[in-house]
Parts: C-alpha cells; structure tokens; sequence
C-alpha cells in the first residue's frame, strides 16, 4: 500500500454522468494491476468523512499516471466532479487483488455493466487478451451512458453491445448475449457491474458449466483491511472467522460459486 | 521537546496516543506500513472467547462527519488470537493492550486469567460497551452492578494491568466509572460508539444488515469531550479519552477536559498514519505553550 499525493491531468466526461479522471501518481501507477483499486480522499474537509475507491482502467508506467472512470452517484464522487485538472488528491493503493494471470487455453467473456467495465478493460489492455480468445460484452442504460469503447478497451478486443432500451445493439440485457458464447464450451467468464447482473451473470455461468469470477464492490470504510467492514458471505465455509472475508483485501475478485448472492 | 510520555494503568507510554479497538485490526494490517515507535501504543481488535463470523453486511456506512458499524466481533477467538496473531504483536515496538469481551463474568474472567502474562500483552481493555454484540458487551456496560462484577473478576484472574471501556449509551456514565474504579480498574477508557441507525427512504430499510450499529468519527467528539470530562472528574484512576479524534489539537482538547491518554479511532480509516499525525500535533502544542510534560495540560479546562 501507497500513500501518494497525485495531481490531476485530465478530468472530463466520457458518458451521461461517467466522468474520466487521470491521476498522476507515479508510485501506485506503476505498481497496480488489473482489478486493484485506489482509495480516494475526495474532501479536504471531514465531509464526506470516508475515502472513495476506484478501480483502476488503465495506467501508463513510464508516464507515472493512472486512469481512473467514475459515476456521480453521491456526494463523494458530486465533490470529485468539481476537482479540475492541478488539483491534488491524497491516494491509498494499489489495495486488493489483481486478477489472476490469465488463463489456460480457451474463450475469455468479458460481461460488464456500465462502469464495471474498468477492471475488465485494463486486464484486456494489460494481459493482452486479443489474441481472438476474448470478448467484451458491455451493458448500458442507453446509448448516452455509453462511453467510447475505443478509448477504454483495446482496439482489437471485439465488443458487443446491449443497451436497455435498445438505442444501440442489442435490446435487452447484457447477460442475454452470454449464452451464444457459452454454447461453443471452454468459456471463462469475468464479470464485473450493478450486483443484480453479476448474479444473473453468475447463474447463466453455471448453466453452461464455466467458471465465474465477479467483482464486488461493497461499501467500504478503510479500503486496507483493517474495518472488516465490506465482506461477503462464504457459506460453506465451516470456520466462522473465515465465513466472512473482505472485498478490499481478499477481494474484489471472487468465485462466483463460493459467494452467497444477498 | 516535552516529555511526552504518560503513565496509564501501570503502564509507561512513550506518548498518550493509542490506536483504538477495531481500527488497527490484530496488527497485520499495518505490517511495514505504520512506525509503531512513533505512538504510544495499539488496542487490538476485540476478542472473544470463540471465534465469531460477525453480523451479516452491509456492515458500514457513511453518515454525516463520520460512519457507523455492525461488524459484530468478527474475530478468530481466544486462541486462534494467541497462535496466529499473537506472534506478529509480541514484535511491535509499541505498548500492546489486548481488548476483550465475554458473554459472562466467568468467560471475562477465563480469558484475562489465559492472556495474563503471555509475552506480547501489556494491559487488557474490557470491551463491555459494544453495541454490536448481543450476548454481551454493552450489557455489562449498561449496568453499574454488572461492570462492577466483570472489572473485578477480571482483577482476581489476572495482574495484567486492566483498562475498562464504558460505553455512551446509558443515563450517566460517570455512574458506570465509579463502579469500574471501585472493582479495580486501572483505567477507564471512553467513549465506544454511539447506537446509530441508518436508513434508506427509497426502500424503507435499514442501510445496515444488523438494522442498528455504533456510530463514530468527528461526529460524535463533542459527545466524548463531555463524557470524558464528567468521567475525570469522578474518579481517580486514569482515563484514556476516545471519539471523533482526528488531529492533535483535538486530542489536547480531551486532555484539557482530563483525559491522561487518547485513541484515535475512525480517522485511522480515513488517514492510516493519523494517529503519528496526532501525536506531532500534541509535540506542537506543548512547544507554543510551553509546556515541559504532556501531563501538564491534562486537566487544565478553565471554568
């Protein structure tokens, strides 16, 4: 874990409400991998009091930053949308797991919801999952929460699109484009958004008999492990210490088959 | 500089300035991350005589200047503390208390008497002010009568010196003070968290899993500056003030009000190295009030 003042380069909009913010935090950036998050101090104030995490989406070594998506949801991430480019900002990380290197032969799915695309992007950048063995299924309200995919995913990672009211590719659900996929066998999939889908992700996985990891994202207080605040449930595991375990640290990646679905 | 250590129950401290119970975790947390000779000392996460998986999530949430919580002593139990926690602890350059709850004056009195001695445990802190567990903690705490019985059964098992933490949420807590002190107790330390509630108006449900928690940060400091200074003027003993503490001149404010000693909590969320920051501010002010010992300012509100 780092501690590191970082300065921000590039702040706009990409989407509706989904903002891209470039940090340059040279220490965290050229440690963190796929799947790891940052911890945000977004106030100078004692309101809101708790930091903010951050997936991270891609990250450039040599140039010391890392890139981060984010959705205004509430008054932690409204205070971020008003920072401007000079502006400091007090960062913890790399915190969490990266994904586990990739991946014996066979299909990689991709299924991300809105900005649970981060993780899965960067790892498709970083792994260089585009060797025709991966696909990003990517799910948005409509067309305008859509950020520009050739800006966050690598370009010749193929992209399928479903939107929920079907101004651009399939009308429907994202999940709903995992079972042609899946169908063809020696799938893995890789899930990341709004919890309701991951599961949904998570049961249609199972059907076709392909591991699921999904990344959660439950509220956290500290981001390092120490709250012990932002666990999932491990029901089959017998020792009550080990029932609940943190997202911050042994996460945010998890079996979706080992997780209990609240 | 100011002499900046303190004497809290029997123990030497090399500044007032502990991390607080639930806020450090069993240690590992901060492993080569934290200078441990910089503070004056660590509470552990509480333990509890078996392990504990803790209330279902969500567990925290963000309130205003501060969170609330229902982890619910998610801990590896008594033992499963002294094998695998333990170890990392003993090696801190840093006084150590470990913090305890039971669900019984028997099982309290069980754990301090296994604790008592081991390398690597300096002072004990009775967790009977938790509002997270429902076969115990704040029931003690609730009950001049009961943390009476509770500090000194643990004084009969143990010689380790004994810290009891009361909680907020009772009539008069200077009440509870009395009856620790007259059972034995080393020290006091207050305040635990403050039973809070969350609840989302959309979906009509409480935010957190177990519906109440203990609320804590910035939030509740003016709470704990009244609790502590109202404590320290009724007993003797030591007492270790806690609640909201986020700088150092918010921890010379519970010194004014006569505290000898403080934790910092919460912040050590926000800021994993607050508690260094506390103590530099502390080193601060003693220097601009010319102050030669910390003790000095304890107990020195004007009124």
């Amino acid at each position: 874990m780092i501690q590191e003042t970082g300065r921000i380069l590039l702040h706009e909009a990409v989407a509706e409400g989904i903002s891209l913010l470039r940090l340059e935090a040279p220490r965290i950036a050229a440690a963190i991998r796929p799947a790891q998050f940052v911890n945000l101090r977004v106030a100078s104030s004692w309101d809101p009091f708790l930091r903010r995490p951050f997936s991270a989406l891609r990250r450039d070594r040599t140039g010391g930053w890392v890139d981060l998506l984010y959705e205004v949801v509430g008054p932690g991430t409204a205070a971020m949308a008003r920072l401007r480019p000079g502006d400091r900002l007090d960062a913890l990380g790399p915190l969490g797991q990266a994904y586990n290197p990739p991946l014996e032969a066979g299909r990689v799915v991709l299924v991300a919801g809105g900005v649970g695309v981060v993780p899965l992007a960067f790892w498709a950048d970083e792994e260089a999952l585009r060797r025709g063995d991966a696909v990003l299924l990517f799910g948005a309200a409509r067309r305008g929460r859509l950020p520009d995919l050739r800006r966050l995913a690598p370009p010749d990672l193929p992209v399928e699109v479903a939107t929920d009211d079907g101004s651009v590719g399939h009308h429907g659900f994202v999940t709903d484009l995992m079972g042609r996929h899946l169908a063809r066998g020696g799938c893995q999939v890789f899930c990341c958004g709004p919890t309701p889908m991951m599961r949904v992700a998570a049961g249609i996985a199972a059907r076709f008999g392909a591991p699921c990891h999904v990344s959660l994202e439950n509220h956290m207080a500290c981001g390092f492990g120490a709250c012990v605040g932002c666990v999932v449930e491990f029901p089959a595991e017998t020792d009550p210490y080990r029932r609940f375990r943190r997202v911050c640290v042994e996460g945010p990646v998890f079996d979706a088959t080992q997780i209990a679905w609240t | 500089m100011a002499d900046m250590s303190v004497d809290i129950a029997g123990l030497r401290l090399r500044n007032p300035v502990l991390l607080a119970s639930g806020t450090f975790g069993h240690g590992a947390e901060y492993a080569g991350w934290m200078d441990f000779t910089r503070i004056g000392g660590v509470v552990t996460k509480t333990i509890t005589m078996s392990p504990r998986a803790g209330n279902r999530p969500p567990r925290t949430a963000e309130t205003p200047a501060g969170m609330l919580n229902s982890i619910g002593l998610q801990n590896p139990g008594l033992e499963g503390f002294i094998a695998e926690k333990l170890p990392a602890l003993k090696d801190l350059p840093t006084a150590v208390v470990v913090s305890i709850a039971g669900t019984s004056v028997e099982e309290f009195a069980e754990m301090a008497r296994r604790l008592d001695g081991l390398p690597g445990v300096h002072a004990l802190e009775l967790n009977i002010s938790s509002p997270n567990m429902k076969d115990g903690g704040m029931l003690f705490g609730c009950n001049p009568k009961a943390a009476h019985g509770v500090t000194a059964a643990v004084k009969r098992a143990a010689r380790t010196p004994v810290i009891v933490k009361l909680t907020p949420n009772v009539t008069d807590i200077a009440e509870v003070a009395a009856a620790v002190e007259e059972g034995g107790a080393d020290a006091v330390a207050l305040i635990n968290t403050l039973l809070g509630m969350a609840v989302d108006a959309r979906t009509r449900r409480p935010i957190l899993g177990n519906v109440t928690g203990g609320l804590s940060g910035p939030a509740i400091k003016p709470v704990a500056l009244a609790m502590t200074w109202k404590v320290a003027r009724r007993v003797r003993v030591p007492v270790v003030g806690i609640g909201g503490i986020c700088t150092g001149q918010d921890a010379v404010e519970f010194l004014i009000v006569g505290a000898s000693a403080v934790q910092v909590g919460t912040a050590t969320f926000v800021n994993p190295t607050c508690a260094i920051d506390v103590v530099e501010g502390i080193e601060a002010y003693c220097r601009e009030a010319n102050v030669k010992r910390v003790g000095e300012v304890v107990g020195t509100l004007k009124t």
